[in-house]
């Protein structure tokens, strides 16, 4: 009698385990920036992806792909690499707005890497081979408070492990000024697996003509300032 | 006790679960040349699960096909014909259902978050528990459809013909239906808080029980119509023809119970 107990809990729950997956209305999967391996041939790529679009390094995207496989119509960057824009597909979003899933739809509205929006992009050579990502910090986006962004860059370093990071304090230009207390425009990179080379910029300051408070009106000033970070990840020869 | 009566029912769950159809795995002819986009149409086709994402369907025949749990997020399916069809738990979150024939189709579950179904025929369609909020149905018919249970939050349904319609226990909190034709419909147990419903026939229409708090009910045409047990707190009746309206404990806009 136990084994044949033993037997059907074993049994409903293989059963349950792929019978869920067959339910309809399941939570889709959803491709992220992180399934993207370097060294991958486009046409291996998950084509899981949408709005495809050339690159133009953390700009507004440029000209309408298909997707990856279009890649040469993108013109080539000094590098010699082709970037391809990308956003991520936003059908768990919906699923999750129709459900009211609101943990979800918190978790899955647009493109974002550990929740800082962002701008994506994939690098090919003339082969066809990704060699490399793109990760930028997007400020157009609002659903983030913009001064943030500039954090992105700790969970990004934590990824690739905290230590061994080659990093240089840039001079300010002329007329940059902290964010009360915070002056941070900061350059790191480090060899990682791949091997490939982790790099990272990261802008927290006022530009030039920009200030806490309205000269005019002495009144509080909002957005004046530069929070961002570009992350790069690149195949090493 | 509990292991001889957890057997059975263990047992019994298992033999659904093992007899149940398994995802389809190959395509028929027709199904693959549609599924390949060498046709653009595929009428009664058994097409479960299919993946019709971002497809452009516009003109589309799919009636009497069976497209249940098919994912069409953000599919173009403008004037497409569904007429029949089996679109029960389907996703057609964000798809451009304009001008679309879905009469008698059944759409149990299904997904139509953002849709934009403006103008389609949904005569006698099975959306029970359907998901459609947001969704835009301005002008589009209904009349006769089983919408129980389902979720319309803020949809527009604004000059909607709605005659017959079984809305009970559905969700239209924020949803708009100026003008809308809501003749005879049954609206029991809705929720309607902060409705709009200006100048909107529900001639007859059974709203017992239905929560219109803060519902914006002017000029609304109630004549004959079920409020009894409804609650109209802070609602806007300017206009609004209660005659004959049946309002035995109904909450009214000023707080008080009605006899």
């Amino acid at each position: 009698m136990m084994r044949l107990r033993a037997l059907i809990l074993v049994c409903t729950g293989a059963c349950l385990a792929s019978g869920a997956a067959a339910q309809p209305q399941e939570r889709p999967a959803r491709a992220e920036v992180w399934d993207l391996k370097l060294g991958t041939p486009v046409a291996a790529l998950p084509d899981a992806f949408a709005d495809y679009a050339c690159g133009t390094n953390g700009g507004p995207p440029s000209i309408p792909l298909n997707g990856f496989a279009d890649f040469r119509r993108c013109r080539p960057d000094a590098a010699g690499l082709r970037e391809v824009y990308f956003r991520y597909d936003d059908e768990l979003e919906y699923w999750a707005k129709a459900n009211n899933f609101a943990t979800e739809i918190e978790r899955y509205s647009g493109t974002k890497v550990y929740d800082f929006p962002v701008v994506l992009s994939a690098r090919f050579d003339e082969a066809g081979v990704l060699q490399g990502l793109r990760i930028i910090s997007d400020p157009r986006d609002t659903s983030r408070d913009r001064d943030e962004a500039y954090l992105l860059r700790n969970f990004l370093t934590a990824r690739f492990g905290r230590d061994g990071w080659d990093c240089v304090d840039l001079p300010g230009a002329e007329g940059e000024t902290p964010v009360g207390r915070t002056f941070i425009k900061q350059r790191c990179h480090k060899g990682v697996e791949g091997p490939a080379l982790a790099d990272i910029e990261t802008h927290f300051f006022r530009k030039k003509g920009q200030s806490q408070y309205d000269p005019q009106s002495g009144k509080m000033t909002e957005g004046q300032f530069e929070s961002l970070v570009r992350f790069g990840l690149t195949l090493t020869k | 006790m509990m292991s001889h009566r957890f057997v059975p029912a263990g047992l019994a769950f298992t033999l659904a679960l093992l007899l149940a159809p398994t995802p389809r795995l190959s395509w028929a002819a027709g199904e693959g040349d549609f599924l390949a986009g060498k046709s653009k149409s595929c009428p009664a086709c058994a097409l479960p699960r299919a993946p019709l994402k971002r497809k452009d369907l516009t003109d589309a025949d799919l009636s009497g096909a069976d497209l249940s749990g098919a994912v069409l997020h953000r599919a173009r399916l403008t004037r497409a014909k569904f007429t029949g069809a089996n679109l029960t738990d389907a996703n057609l979150n964000k798809t451009d259902l304009k001008n679309a024939s879905l009469a008698q189709a059944k759409l149990n579950g299904a997904m139509f978050y953002e849709a934009d179904l403006s103008a389609a025929d949904l005569t006698g369609a099975d959306l029970t528990d359907g998901k459609l909020g947001h969704a835009r149905l301005v002008r589009a018919t209904l009349d006769h459809a089983r919408i129980s249970a389902a979720i319309l939050t803020e949809a527009h349904l604004d000059e909607a013909s709605l005659r017959g319609v079984d809305l009970s226990a559905t969700n239209l909190v924020n949803a708009t239906l100026r003008g809308a034709n809501l003749e005879g419909a049954d609206l029991n147990n809705a929720g309607l808080v902060e409705a709009v419903l200006r100048d909107a026939s529900l001639k007859g229409a059974n709203l017992s029980e239905a929560d219109l708090f803060g519902a914006d009910l002017t000029g609304a045409n109630l004549a004959g119509a079920d409020l009894s047990d409804a609650r109209l707190t802070r609602a806007i009746l300017t206009g609004a023809n209660l005659e004959g309206a049946k309002l035995s404990g109904t909450l009214m806009p000023d707080g008080s119970v009605h006899e």
